[in-house]
Formats: structure tokens, C-alpha cells, sequence
């Protein structure tokens, strides 16, 4: 491994590609068979739902999250809130993945796909932080479960491994 | 299978900072208040998915995550939206006499005819610090026409409660809020039938 962000998960060599390429996004899907959640997404906490099945598509993207338990993250990068909540509509995309340095997490590849809010069953969305926003359980506020890239608005990615099929 | 939703409705949460917004946000479905929830840290709305008189409605609420202490909230924060919770804290008085300013933003800024408002007493438990009675409450809420409750985010008394009865009131008042057309097995009447909002009647549900 020499990837200079902590990796955990290790991508798949055709896929090993920076977040912040644009074109990753639409890359990754097609190249992916797409396949559905075949039961519900629940919250690994307090089983919140989050996705009812068949409501999302898997795909694959190799993303940086700062760990779970929400609030610690906020608080971790309170001063990069307050600051990016003014400029946020002009940070580009490059920095929207890259604007948490030391906030510790971990690199993950594997999302599921929501293009409408709506279709959640029930989702909590972050204030913004450096064009990205953040999604956690709407109940017990952990996250983030995932992420909303405010370049491509009609993408809701929800971390694989942060919901629980059920 | 679950249901369709009948509709999506956009909810606002307004308010002075500390009284309770965010937790009354957090609280509508979940058991464990967090008294540590800073200064709103950062949820800025939410999805929720409930059912109300068996029909499930989407609801998208938004917190006003802090902008409110530098006035900043927008028209935009306001449009579109069909139900306001106004939230008071009982143990200060500043947050009561605030509230007429935030109704009068509600009324510039709201354009959906009829939207419903909500009056929150919010921290009732809290005796001891009391200054606002529950008289006072209900006097603002019949002057100003918004149902009412007297609730505790810390003790969950009635939050539910509270979002429910704001849903259904929606619900009730025609030409507030359009039919999910692809939701089956429900006929409301969609016309605009009533004419003036019918609303009107503050409620307390305690």
C-alpha cells in the first residue's frame, strides 16, 4: 500500500482512482452491474430505518469518511464548520473531499446510491462542511452513514458498512 | 411492502438559540436525549417517515442550525413550507418576547396560504426556573391563531405529540399540501374547496 490516506479497506486496482476525479463517479457505476439493496438499511445503533429495500443502488467509490459517532467529528473540525458554512458555495470539488485532514477516519469504497432526499425513510443531513454534507441517523444522529457531494447534488451515497441490512 | 407516502411536507423549526430546537429535532422519535447537543452542531434538516391517521407522510424538517443568532435566516429557509413550530423556553422570558419577532418573519416570508403554526413551550420540566406559565402561552397562541403544546425535549413529554398534531392539521386544511399522485388506496378531496384557511382555532392538547 502506498496510498498517504490511512487506508483500511483496500480497493480494487481497476478502482484505485482519487476521489476528487470528477469523472470517478460516473465511471465507477457503469462499470459496476448494478444491484439493489435487498432488504432494509437500518442504523447499526438504534436500528433507525434509514432505506426500505430495493430503494438504492450499490456502487463503488473510493471516499475518505472521518469515523462514526457524529458529534465527535463535528467537534473535531468545529472551527472548519463555522468557517466553510460562509465560503462553502465556493470551494470546489477538489477540495470537498480533502477538507478534513486531521479529523481521523477511514477510506471506504463501497456505497449505496439514493438521487432523491426523499427517498429516504428517514435520514439526518448535516450542516455543510467544505461542499460536502454529511448524512447520519436521523434518530440517534450517529454518522456520518454517508455523504452528500454538493457538486452532484442528486447523489446521496450512504457507506456500505456504516447501515445494517435488516 | 410499506406504504407510499400520501405527501412530503416541508416543516420549519424556529426559534432564539437554547431553547431546544435541535433536541426537540432529535427527539421526535428517539429515546436518548443528549443534554450535551451544543448549540445546534450541525443537523441541518432531516427525513423523517411517519404515519398519521394510517397514511405515511415524508417529512422534511429543518432546524435553523444556528443561523438564527446572526439573523440570517433566509426567504428561502421559509418557502414552501406548510408547518412552523415556534419554540419558546419556559425558563426565559427574552425567548417568549421574541416570539412576535419570529412570527413576523413567518408572515413576510411564508407563502403558502393557510400554513399551520405551532406554538412549543419547550423544558417544562424544569419547575424550579419557570418564569412563562402556561396561561401566558395560550394567550399568545389564541391571538395569534397556532395550536399549542407544553412539551419536554429532556423528558419526551409530547414531542411526538406535538409533530403529530402540527402533521395532521396540515393534513386537514385543503390546498395546503398536494396528493403524492403515485400513493394509491387514498381519495382526499385535492380541490381547492376551502377558501379561507379554516384554520384559526388554537388547540391544547395537554
Amino acid at each position: 500500500m502506498s496510498e498517504s490516506s490511512p487506508e483500511i479497506l483496500t480497493p480494487p486496482p481497476a478502482l484505485a482512482a482519487i476521489s476528487t476525479d470528477e469523472t470517478i463517479a460516473k465511471d465507477t457505476a457503469a462499470s459496476v452491474e448494478p444491484k439493489k439493496n435487498g432488504k432494509s438499511l437500518v442504523c447499526t445503533r438504534c436500528g433507525s430505518k434509514v432505506l426500505l429495500a430495493e430503494s438504492a443502488t450499490h456502487i463503488r467509490k473510493k471516499v475518505f469518511l472521518p469515523l462514526m459517532t457524529f458529534k465527535a467529528a463535528v467537534a473535531a473540525v468545529k472551527s472548519v464548520v463555522e468557517e466553510s458554512d460562509r465560503v462553502s458555495d465556493v470551494l470546489d470539488n477538489s477540495d470537498a473531499l480533502h477538507v478534513l485532514p486531521d479529523v481521523p477516519g477511514e477510506v471506504l469504497h463501497d456505497f449505496w446510491l439514493v438521487s432523491d432526499m426523499y427517498t429516504f425513510e428517514n435520514v439526518g443531513v448535516s450542516h455543510t462542511v467544505g461542499g460536502l454534507k454529511y448524512l447520519t441517523c436521523a434518530d440517534c444522529e450517529i454518522g456520518p452513514i454517508g455523504f452528500q457531494d454538493l457538486q452532484q447534488k442528486e447523489e446521496f451515497l450512504v457507506a456500505w458498512n456504516r447501515v445494517e441490512e435488516k | 411492502m410499506a406504504d407510499t407516502p400520501i405527501t412530503t411536507l416541508k416543516l420549519l423549526i424556529i426559534g432564539e438559540s437554547g431553547v431546544g430546537k435541535s433536541s426537540l429535532l432529535l427527539r421526535f422519535t428517539d429515546d436518548t436525549f443528549d443534554p450535551e447537543v451544543a448549540a445546534t452542531i450541525g443537523v441541518d434538516f432531516k427525513v423523517k417517515t411517519m404515519t398519521v391517521n394510517g397514511n405515511p407522510v415524508k417529512l422534511a424538517i429543518w432546524d435553523t442550525a444556528g443561523q438564527e443568532r446572526f439573523r440570517t435566516l433566509t426567504p428561502s429557509y421559509y418557502r414552501g413550507a406548510q408547518g412552523v413550530i415556534l419554540v419558546y423556553d419556559v425558563t426565559s422570558r427574552s425567548s417568549f418576547q421574541k416570539l412576535e419577532m419570529w412570527l413576523g418573519e413567518v408572515d413576510a416570508y411564508a407563502n403558502r396560504p393557510g400554513m399551520v403554526k405551532m406554538l412549543v413551550a419547550n423544558k417544562i420540566d424544569n419547575k424550579k426556573d419557570r418564569v412563562i406559565t402556561r396561561d401566558d402561552g395560550l394567550k399568545f397562541a389564541r391571538k395569534h391563531s397556532t395550536l399549542f403544546i407544553e412539551c419536554s425535549a429532556r423528558t419526551a413529554d409530547n414531542v411526538p405529540t406535538a409533530f403529530e398534531e402540527l402533521v395532521e392539521k396540515i393534513i386537514q386544511t385543503p390546498g395546503l399540501w398536494e396528493q403524492n399522485l403515485a400513493a394509491k388506496g387514498v381519495n382526499l378531496d385535492d380541490q381547492t374547496v376551502a377558501v379561507e384557511a379554516p384554520c384559526g382555532g388554537y388547540c391544547s392538547v395537554l
